[in-house]
């Protein structure tokens, strides 16, 4: 078993397999060796860490990725998130980006993976003004941009 | 003692030039500049301002493989996403041309879009090129003419030296007929032709058409097979074929993978592949024929290792003639043929696992996968296939075959006598029967899953004391795998001692 503390310092005692879903963890784990020294995860919040957990549990016995995934014929497609990872991932946007942003610096690449299939998924089949709608994001363009956006768009017959 | 400090360096806030480490200088500039004259509206307070560009880009990538329009859609949504996407030409290397984005960019335009595409995509980038077009409910007049496919195969050829995949997909009455009869159309044949003289990344050839196009159609899929296969493409690994005739002219190609889905010219098709290592084999529609055998000789595909086949009559038909020395993976896909009493062509038909197993060299076969519908498993045919070592059979969840499990794989286990007198079993290398339930209701299965770990782990007590015993046979897993769950039953024994054999991983995910 091995401790994490979290930024609002708490401490999180978990299994050694379910930490090292964590690529970084893993990493510090094979550095330093055996220590009872928690390791501190100053970027991620105990309510994230306690989700992101969750996720290294049920997914521990998944067996690695093929390393030349990306050589592959087929692109990435984001439907193919699992039942049990959509509704783990059914959450607030606040806690999506969370998820995504720990994920990252955790080093969890599936758990990246889900997350940002979910946002492309948000994104899917909507228009610039839908999308800024859904995410609260300020149209900031500059008029030099927004001429040569309507240029773009007078191209378009049925929009 | 050593410090386990992380390093935060991905979780640094976004939306300062600092944090698009990956970008150059000059966009870090800009963004500045955006900033500083946006001061009242810039507000990033919403969540996914906290984004990196890092993971914007990630999130982008899937946007680009799975819906490309919507990489367009996030360049027009803000400053900042526009100056990511401008900057990375990788998120424009899938151009797909569909009856999507001929309807939001308009068919007028349809050249104008496309070479900004291009020209964001950048000049060295591999490319995935998608044509598709489907019959939808339009008016004629919203449809792309001969005219529009001609000019987006022309433009896109332009690019053909940085094409890593092309697809093209036609079907029929896709595109709108010509206004006149008989008006002769120059399509630009000659053109594209000369540009795709280079191929030097293509990987990936899908071509598929609906139905016999005539020539007055411009440039079809079966034109653009005939005219890529007189290209080299060294790096061609992989070839999709729907629809399309081989017979008028044999590629250079010297591809492992071949996807075919005949009506009449299969047996050229594996003449001009011969160094395959995998097949997929479909019949065009269940009343083809596929009668290729007639006066040909036998065709030997020395390297094929795996076959996926349709389980039908016409399938087996062409493959007669076809020696296959060293298949070991086997899948024979059910799912699109008709059950009936009248054995046609297009019917279920177990026809190819019988000739595999009778032909003087027997496919050593290891891995066989079933997709079956209502059908019963073909236990007699796959007996013969002594060396298997892995069966997959893919039924669906409201099929009866889930309430009578035990029976209907009884065949697995109960021993058999043997001509010497001996007890032995069926399938004796087997060492993993995978039964997967797919889609339909579910709830048949449902009723009877509480029950499967009991009846299972008992079912197979004989068969694995038999294993414990004899170096000629192998321990049998079973893995359940349902619409939410996986089971695997599995001995764990090793000892004679049959009560404590039993081990049973119950997983909720579905593997």
């Amino acid at each position: 078993m091995i401790n994490l503390t979290t930024s609002d310092n708490e401490t999180f005692t978990v299994d050694k397999k379910v930490a090292e879903k964590s690529v970084l963890i893993k990493n510090m784990l094979e550095d330093v060796g055996e220590s009872d020294q928690a390791i501190p995860l100053p970027n991620v919040t105990a309510s994230v860490l306690k989700k992101v957990l969750e996720w290294c549990e049920h997914h521990k016995d998944d067996p690695a990725p093929p390393e030349n995934e990306d050589k592959d014929d087929t692109r990435k497609r984001t439907t193919d998130i699992s039942e049990w990872d959509q509704k783990f991932i059914a959450v607030d946007q606040e806690m999506l980006f969370e998820i995504i942003l720990a994920a990252n610096y955790l080093d969890i690449k599936a758990l990246l993976d889900v997350g940002c299939k979910t946002v492309a998924n948000m994104i899917k089949g909507k228009t610039p003004e839908e999308i800024r709608k859904l995410f609260n994001i300020v149209n900031d363009f500059t008029p030099e941009e927004e001429a040569q956006i309507k240029k773009e768009n007078e191209w378009a017959e049925d929009r | 003692m050593t410090s386990l400090q992380a390093t935060p360096a991905s979780m640094q806030p976004s939306l300062t030039p600092s944090f698009f480490p990956s970008l150059p200088s000059s966009s870090s500039i800009l963004s500045t500049q955006l900033i500083a004259s946006h001061p009242a509206t810039y507000l990033p307070s919403a969540p996914i301002y906290k984004l990196n560009a890092d993971v914007l880009l990630h999130i982008f990538s899937f946007c680009r493989d799975d819906d490309p329009l919507s990489v367009w859609a996030a360049s027009q949504t803000c400053s900042e996403w526009r100056t990511l996407t401008l900057e990375h030409p990788i998120l424009w290397s899938h151009i797909v041309v569909d009856n999507s984005s001929t309807r939001l960019f308009g068919l007028s335009s349809l050249s104008q879009w496309l070479n900004v595409w291009l020209t964001r995509s950048g000049t060295n980038r591999e490319l995935d090129i998608v044509l598709k077009l489907r019959i939808v409910n339009m008016a004629w007049s919203r449809k792309p003419s001969r005219e529009d496919v001609g000019n987006i195969l022309r433009a896109v050829s332009t690019q053909a030296h940085r094409w890593r995949s092309f697809t093209y997909r036609l079907e029929a009455s896709a595109i709108r007929p010509p206004n006149t009869e008989g008006v002769l159309y120059y399509a630009p044949i000659a053109d594209i032709s000369r540009r795709l003289g280079s191929l030097p990344l293509l990987q990936f050839i899908r071509l598929s058409q609906g139905c016999y196009h005539p020539t007055r159609e411009g440039i079809t899929p079966q034109c653009m097979y005939d005219l890529l296969s007189l290209q080299v493409a060294p790096r061609l690994q992989s070839v999709s074929l729907r629809g399309i005739y081989t017979n008028n002219s044999v590629p250079d190609w010297n591809v492992k993978h071949v996807s075919y889905r005949f009506s009449t010219s299969t047996f050229l098709t594996f003449s001009a592949f011969p160094l395959i290592t995998s097949l997929q084999l479909f019949s065009w529609t269940q009343n083809s024929r596929g009668w290729p055998n007639l006066g040909m000789q036998p065709v030997l595909l020395p390297c094929l290792t795996e076959l996926r086949a349709e389980a039908n009559v016409s399938v087996a038909a062409s493959l007669e003639l076809v020696d296959m020395p060293v298949l070991s993976k086997l899948t024979l896909d059910a799912r699109e043929t008709t059950t009936s009493s009248i054995d046609g062509n297009g019917f279920y038909s177990t026809n190819l696992l019988r000739s595999l197993a009778t032909r003087p060299r027997s496919a050593p076969l290891t891995s066989v996968v079933l997709y079956l519908s209502t059908h019963n498993i073909p236990w007699n045919e796959l007996a013969c296939f002594t060396s298997m070592e892995s069966l997959r059979i893919i039924k669906r969840a409201d099929d009866l075959f889930w309430s009578s499990l035990s029976r209907n794989i009884s065949f697995l286990l109960r021993p058999i006598a043997s001509s010497n007198g001996r007890l032995s079993w069926h399938l004796p290398q087997l060492q993993i029967l995978t039964l997967k339930s797919r889609r339909g209701s579910a709830r048949l299965l449902s009723n009877a899953w509480p029950h499967y770990e009991e009846r299972m782990q008992c079912a197979l007590q004989a068969r694995w004391k038999a294993a414990r015993h004899s170096k000629q046979m192998a321990t049998l897993s079973l893995y359940l795998v349902g619409p939410s769950r996986t089971m695997k039953i599995c001995d764990d024994s090793t000892s004679d001692d049959t009560s404590a054999g039993v081990k049973r991983c119950d997983m909720t995910s579905n593997a």
